[in-house]
């Protein structure tokens, strides 16, 4: 439970170490003016994709869960939290 | 975070119908879309978003804004999006290893069901309350003092009520800034809850698994928060960068 905490702890960090909690940063990404959130989210995923590819092909046994595709869920929650994300800056 | 919970609470009231939005869920990914074994694709993917990263970085039109912090010593100082990114990845890859996923929308939602239960009170959306929850819970409880320590060592726990580029464009209106953080933060919980994640759980979490759930979620969270903010900020776009400049923004000042 506490290696939870550990990768929590190292996530906020990182997160606020590279700027990624500055009202500017959040705002200028999702009006195209500031690139390093974005970037940020792009080089985080490409990681852990490449993690997983070398896993997969390797057999490490490390197996991502997988989220579920449903539909109209998607669009409802998913304009609802980009509203709430232009709002909030966060 | 007091938005965030609030927000917890509001999608467990609603639960019965935003769960049912979509019906049934269907578990599919790109390589089975695509009949391709998922470590090619998800190398594919990998190298395509580090591409990608390093070639924004090279038109990013505030790149110019962020010189002068090599001055500063490591621990005071704002690092880069590559050597965050690494550490974001590699957390995401180890909370995998862990048999978990990170998460900060379902996370939030296990320390709500913790909460309720020190109240007795089971919520709908989280039928009990259990050692996987309580990991989950713990992730999101690590990560404000792992923001917290960091703020600390870059001294930048002080910071302005308003953030300067919010009072350039709404003026130096405390309550209206405090009142859209709330609102949104609400939105932002009761959106990722309903529609399979946030910016953490479906898109850096989401995109590298290659569920096609993850990237419906993405785009549209990101096509409705950008049109939103371009509404917000209409044709005062340029603020974004002439406050960078006039306010030598940084983060003890943002």
């Amino acid at each position: 439970m506490w290696i939870g905490f550990l990768i929590g702890a190292a996530f906020g960090f990182a997160l606020h170490r590279g700027g990624l909690v500055r009202y500017s940063r959040v705002m200028g990404t999702l009006l195209l003016r500031d690139l390093k959130p974005m970037n940020f989210m792009f080089s985080g995923l490409a990681v852990a994709a490449l993690l997983y590819g070398i896993s997969d092909l390797a057999e490490f046994g490390v197996v991502p869960k997988i989220n579920g595709y449903f539909g109209i869920g998607h669009l409802a929650g998913g304009v609802t939290f980009g509203v709430g994300m232009a709002l909030a800056g966060l | 975070m007091l938005g965030l919970l609030a927000g917890v609470y509001v999608y467990d009231v609603f639960f019965p119908v935003l769960s049912g939005l979509g019906g049934e869920q269907r578990f599919i990914t790109l390589p089975m879309v695509l009949k391709v074994r998922y470590g090619y694709l998800a190398i594919a993917l990998g190298v395509m978003f580090l591409g990608l990263s390093f070639f924004l970085h090279r038109i990013d039109p505030a790149r110019k804004f962020d010189g002068g912090r090599e001055k500063l010593p490591v621990l005071k100082r704002e690092w880069g999006w590559l050597p965050t990114g690494i550490i974001a990845g590699l957390m995401i890859f180890v909370t995998t290893a862990q048999g978990q996923y990170l998460s900060f929308s379902g996370s939030f939602l296990a320390l709500g069901a913790h909460i309720a239960s020190f109240f007795d009170w089971t919520m709908q959306s989280v039928p009990g309350v259990s050692d996987n929850t309580a990991w989950r819970a713990m992730l999101i409880l690590g990560v404000f003092p792992g923001a917290f320590v960091s703020s600390l060592l870059a001294s930048t726990i002080k910071q302005e009520k308003v953030t300067p580029l919010f009072r350039a464009a709404f003026g130096e209106r405390l309550i209206l800034r405090l009142a859209t953080i709330f609102i949104g933060s609400v939105l932002m919980i009761v959106g990722a809850l309903t529609g399979g994640g946030c910016t953490t759980g479906a898109f850096m979490s989401g995109w590298p698994t290659l569920s096609i759930g993850s990237f419906a979620m993405g785009m549209t969270f990101f096509g409705s928060a950008m049109l939103t903010a371009h509404i917000l900020y209409f044709r005062r776009y340029r603020l974004v960068l002439e406050v960078k400049e006039k306010e030598k923004l940084n983060l003890a000042n943002d």
